[in-house]
């Protein structure tokens, strides 16, 4: 297993967020972290990387344990995070070049460029890019340190169809590559269409983990979206992000 | 020098070149004080037997580190974390100090600017000679020191980057103000003048006419001086690691 968690509890002062997780996730797969806006699908990824400390549990990553940000999270996992933390002025390649310029063995900017199409755009400013490109400015940084593991927050957030399954595409591509790709989603075809395996997050449990078609299956729906409003039910709350 | 540094470095460079606002505030300030000032002199005549543009000048130096830290150092730390770009460098292998170092030698090179444009002035004029610029140099750094760390510590109170740039440079205009004889206001008496006992800021302008203008009639020796500039940095500094969030805050 590249990601193992076991209950991991998170809160926010005197809020519980996250209540005894437990995750596995196998080298080599397409994992999808599944749950409602605000159901702390983005809490989980910060504290299961260090960013958050934990209230108590394990998290092992690579064989490695974490409790802060640490040597195995710095040089083998990458992660995309949710929003655009990128520096706004720098144009695509000078952002590359930067990051390249932080890892010991990083890939080839010019053929990261290349694999997510980001060859017409190297010289825009990141603050001139729409949310599609920025995405895929986000994916090349997470991928330039050339991590064996992958954390993507929503990365097809807010994207027209057509960029979101480019993504996928690139995602599929990483994952061919024999990366470990875990990524969160409220987007049930897309986790249908990527995943190897999904977990559901919901009332700051983890109530499923399984392949999405078995899912579908133990539910007895027609799709995953089916299964998830029939595991989660369909009042709409609010909650944390 | 590392490659990370390196970079670090130039894209810090290139940040703020390229923020037309930051440019703005970091030299439109300092033209304008110099020609303010240059015109005041031309009214005021002299103060303590030496030109009220020159005697001023040690105070205008004083006053564009403060914007410095402000505006580059203050506000885009505030930047970086809200963005959650701290956050991301803090994921990747770059070391701190890297990160650090490169922030602190960008500001001091664009600083280095300013105290040479001040110097050659200063030249120009006939008020200082290349003796002098060594010893002016140290005092310089002591205060680059000071004024920097007191915007690390700033941008520990803030959390939105509009914050921090309009209170941020409303603060400095009322510590230039309030830093003795040789800040904006020549002089001073009474109140402002025991406020400004208290003002670090005032140390180093006194350090700084110490060294052009060759005085021995300030508070204290130079060495007391830049043991109060060396003493409040380090104060700064400490409160700012203790304070300093590099994590995520709680929502």
């Amino acid at each position: 297993m590249d990601i193992e968690i076991n209950n991991m509890c998170k809160s926010y002062g005197e809020v519980l967020v996250l209540d005894r997780i437990c995750l596995k996730v196998k080298g080599g797969s397409v994992f999808g972290i599944l749950g409602r806006n605000g159901a702390g699908k983005t809490s989980l990824i910060e504290t299961m990387i260090g960013l958050r400390g934990k209230d108590s549990g394990q998290v092992t990553i690579l064989g490695q344990a974490i409790d802060r940000v640490n040597h195995t999270i710095k040089y083998n996992v990458g992660l995309q995070p949710q929003t655009s933390a990128l520096l706004p002025r720098q144009t695509v390649f000078e952002t590359l070049t930067l990051f390249s310029s932080l890892y010991p063995n990083p890939l080839p900017i010019d053929k990261v460029m290349n694999q997510l199409g980001l060859e017409q755009i190297r010289n825009k400013r990141i603050n001139q890019l729409s949310g599609g490109q920025k995405q895929r400015v986000l994916l090349a940084v997470t991928m330039i340190g050339d991590p064996k593991v992958l954390i993507l927050d929503e990365p097809t957030a807010g994207l027209d169809p057509q960029v979101r399954r480019s993504l996928w595409s690139i995602i599929r591509g990483l994952r061919d590559q024999d990366r470990t790709i875990l990524f969160t989603t409220h987007y049930m075809e897309e986790a249908e269409q990527l995943c190897d395996e999904v977990a559901i997050l919901h009332d700051k449990q983890i109530i499923m983990q399984n392949s999405p078609q078995q899912i579908i299956t133990t539910q007895q729906t027609q799709t995953l979206e089916d299964a998830f409003v029939s595991l989660t039910g369909d009042v709409v709350t609010e909650g944390w992000d | 020098m590392n490659d990370s540094f390196k970079n670090m470095f130039k894209a810090g460079f290139r940040e703020t070149v390229r923020d037309g606002k930051t440019m703005f505030f970091i030299n439109f300030f300092p033209i304008f004080f110099i020609g303010l000032f240059a015109l005041i002199g031309l009214q005021v005549g002299e103060i303590n037997g030496i030109s009220a543009f020159v005697f001023m000048l040690p105070g205008l130096l004083t006053f564009i580190l403060l914007q410095v830290s402000v505006f580059t150092i203050m506000q885009p730390l505030v930047e970086i974390k809200k963005n959650g770009t701290m956050a991301l460098f803090e994921l990747t292998p770059l070391k701190k100090k890297d990160f650090i170092l490169s922030m602190l030698f960008l500001r001091i090179t664009y600083s280095f600017v300013w105290v040479f444009i001040m110097v050659g002035i200063l030249f120009m004029l006939g008020s200082i000679q290349i003796s002098q610029l060594p010893l002016l140099f140290v005092v310089i750094l002591f205060g680059m020191f000071t004024v920097f760390s007191f915007g690390i510590l700033l941008s520990t109170f803030f959390k939105s980057v509009e914050a921090a740039g309009s209170l941020g440079g409303f603060c400095i205009v009322f510590i230039y103000m309030l830093s003795g004889s040789g800040g904006m206001l020549p002089n001073v008496k009474g109140l402002m003048k025991t406020i400004s006992y208290f003002n670090p800021f005032t140390y180093l302008n006194q350090a700084m006419q110490q060294v052009v203008f060759k005085s021995d009639a300030m508070m204290f020796p130079m060495y007391i001086n830049l043991f109060i500039l060396l003493a409040t940095g380090l104060i700064f500094m400490i409160i700012s690691v203790r304070t300093f969030k590099w994590h995520l805050e709680v929502k």
